[in-house]
């Protein structure tokens, strides 16, 4: 016996308490005919308690809602399509169809505007040598994330046609260009010219001194081979800036053609006045001398004028402007001289501003996690809680009746 | 001793056809059986229920009984067993609403200490309310109610002891 067996009032009062007081009840009599009655098995269905299942099939349709909802699945989404942009190829010649097949794939995802203007631009941006064709395809990429992906993105930018004859029309191209060779680059823009053709350079500067090298360049071609050169001379190195300015000069020049002719007839008449009248006075001789004269220069002011106008329109104008593609390293600073003072001191800085930084990440990350894994972290325990409560309940197992 | 020795044969004659055999089982065990489901439910006529099916599986199980326990442990494993399902059927049937507290046990009325200790057993965890109707109430030794339970001896005095504070707590009594 590991039990007292004093009894205290206590334990007298539960055993009076359960004790069974009633009329004898013969119970096995009626078992004994309730067993021949009853069929030897009946049949037992262990089933969890039916909040169980209700609880279960809640956190289950939460974790399926939140697994097609949250943020995160967005968040791989816009990784894989950022992952297109930074795949996009760095070679110049082949630049359109990619990132067109990009933007497709983008649309074709649904996941428009999902994708930030600043990381596409950058992303595109970063193909660097891509030059104006680069550059158009992300002024319509920016364009078409503005506006509903249903609706067809607008034309791309075109370089203008070169006009026939019939019109005479100036045109001037501009190109900044980043070349990590400025040298080899100017003599290479230079040589683009067609000496055959009447083209020419006519003008170049090439500065060299170390750290502020630059360039400039004024080539004269032939309009109808204005895209060739340019085309040229996008493959020299990283356009920085590109522009085309085009001047329709076909009334000046009627214009200028109009004056001279009258100014040819005024000339002609002075020269008659002399040779008609030869027995005018001095004066008036003079007089009609220095007409002409003011005529004649007029004449040739506008001559220098139409000459000019019609170079213009002859040659177009292409200006270059060469710069140095990366910065040039900055000299190092001498290093100070290393005390066991500064050490000490710098090590300390360097650790203090670590440990710092460490715990501003840190902190983050747990907001992030408090923020994002909230409703998760929720849903888990809240399955875990009814797992536990079924777990609980089944493993109660009844005792052993093998006797 | 003895009497388990009487109640196997008893059995014995029973697994033969001799119905009044388990007459004298029940003779010597049926009011102890009454008591420990009395205890374990808290009403008497769930523990009439409880044990009315508690013999109709002993009847079913006397065929194979091998007389390895105590026919008094073998009847009070399935009474427990019984109890245990019935008292799942009745919290189910009686499902309180959610997060309601259960009502605290009612002032002592007209004396009734009784009533007022069986109310508290019936609010005691199972595991402690089962120790406590073994060994108090029936007076089994802890051994045997670890045997009986399946669970350590030292785990049985600790489920009776808490069981006591609590009832002391509820009741009052000396120790």
């Amino acid at each position: 016996m590991t039990r007292p067996n004093e009894h205290t009032d206590l334990e007298t009062a539960v055993r009076e308490a359960t004790a069974w007081d009633g009329e004898p009840t013969e119970l096995w009599r009626s078992a004994l005919d309730a067993a021949e009655t009853m069929p030897d098995h009946a049949p037992r269905t262990r089933r969890g308690p039916k909040w169980a299942s209700a609880v279960g099939l809640a956190t289950a349709a939460v974790l399926v809602i939140m697994i097609m909802v949250v943020p995160g699945v967005r968040s791989e989404r816009e990784l894989m399509v950022n992952a297109l942009a930074a795949d996009l190829p760095q070679t110049p010649t082949a630049v359109a169809d990619p990132v067109g097949q990009a933007l497709d794939r983008l649309f074709t995802d649904g996941v428009r505007g999902r994708v930030s203007e600043d990381r596409l631009s950058a992303d595109v941006a970063g193909g660097g040598r891509n030059g104006l064709g680069l550059f158009r395809v992300h002024r319509d990429a920016v364009t078409v994330f503005d506006t509903d992906s249903s609706q067809p993105s607008p034309p791309a930018l075109k370089t203008p046609e070169i006009v026939g004859p019939t019109r005479q029309i100036v045109q001037i191209a501009a190109l900044t260009i980043e070349t990590d060779d400025i040298e080899t680059s100017y003599r290479l823009a230079g040589s683009l010219v067609r000496i055959g053709l009447g083209e020419y350079v006519s003008s170049g500067t090439l500065r060299l001194d170390p750290g502020r090298e630059n360039g400039s360049l004024t080539l004269r071609v032939v309009p109808s081979r204005l895209p060739e050169v340019l085309s040229d001379l996008r493959r020299l190195g990283a356009v920085r800036d590109e522009s085309l300015r085009t001047d329709d000069v076909t009334d000046r020049v009627i214009d200028l053609g109009a004056r001279l002719t009258n100014l040819r007839r005024t000339e002609a008449e002075l020269l008659g006045l002399l040779t008609d009248r030869p027995d005018s006075s001095l004066s008036d001789i003079l007089r009609v001398n220095v007409e002409i004269t003011n005529v004649r220069e007029q004449i040739e002011r506008l001559v220098a004028q139409r000459d000019e106008l019609a170079a213009l329109v002859e040659l177009a104008a292409v200006n270059i402007t060469l710069k140095q593609a990366r910065e040039p390293e900055p000299e190092p600073e001498p290093e100070p001289k290393r005390t066991l003072w500064r050490t000490f001191t710098q090590e300390l800085g360097a650790a203090w501003r670590g440990g710092i930084r460490e715990l501003l990440y840190n902190i983050t990350e747990l907001v992030r996690f408090a923020l994002g894994g909230g409703l998760w972290i929720g849903a888990f325990i809240v399955a875990g809680w009814a797992i536990w409560r079924v777990i609980r309940s089944a493993r109660r197992k009844p005792l052993t009746e093998d006797a | 001793m003895e009497d388990n020795d009487a109640d196997i044969a008893a059995i014995r004659r029973f697994a033969q056809g001799e119905r009044e055999a388990l007459g004298e089982i029940a003779s010597r065990h049926e009011r102890a059986m009454l008591s420990l489901a009395k205890g374990l439910l808290g009403s008497a006529s769930l523990a009439e229920e409880a044990v009315q099916d508690a013999w109709v599986r002993a009847i079913r199980g006397s065929a194979t009984f091998e007389g390895r326990a105590a026919v008094r442990t073998w009847l009070y494993r399935i009474v427990i067993n019984r109890c245990r399902d019935l008292a799942k059927r009745e919290r189910r049937r009686s499902m309180p609403l959610p997060f309601a507290k259960p009502a605290p046990p009612p002032v002592q009325e007209n004396g009734d200490r009784h009533a007022l200790v069986r109310r508290v057993i019936a609010s005691l965890p199972i595991d402690q309310r089962e120790a406590v109707v073994l060994c108090v109430a029936l007076g089994t030794t802890h051994t045997a109610a670890a045997e009986l339970l399946d669970t350590p001896v030292g785990t049985v005095k600790s489920r009776v002891r808490l069981g006591l504070d609590r009832l002391r707590q509820s009741v009052g009594g000396d120790t």
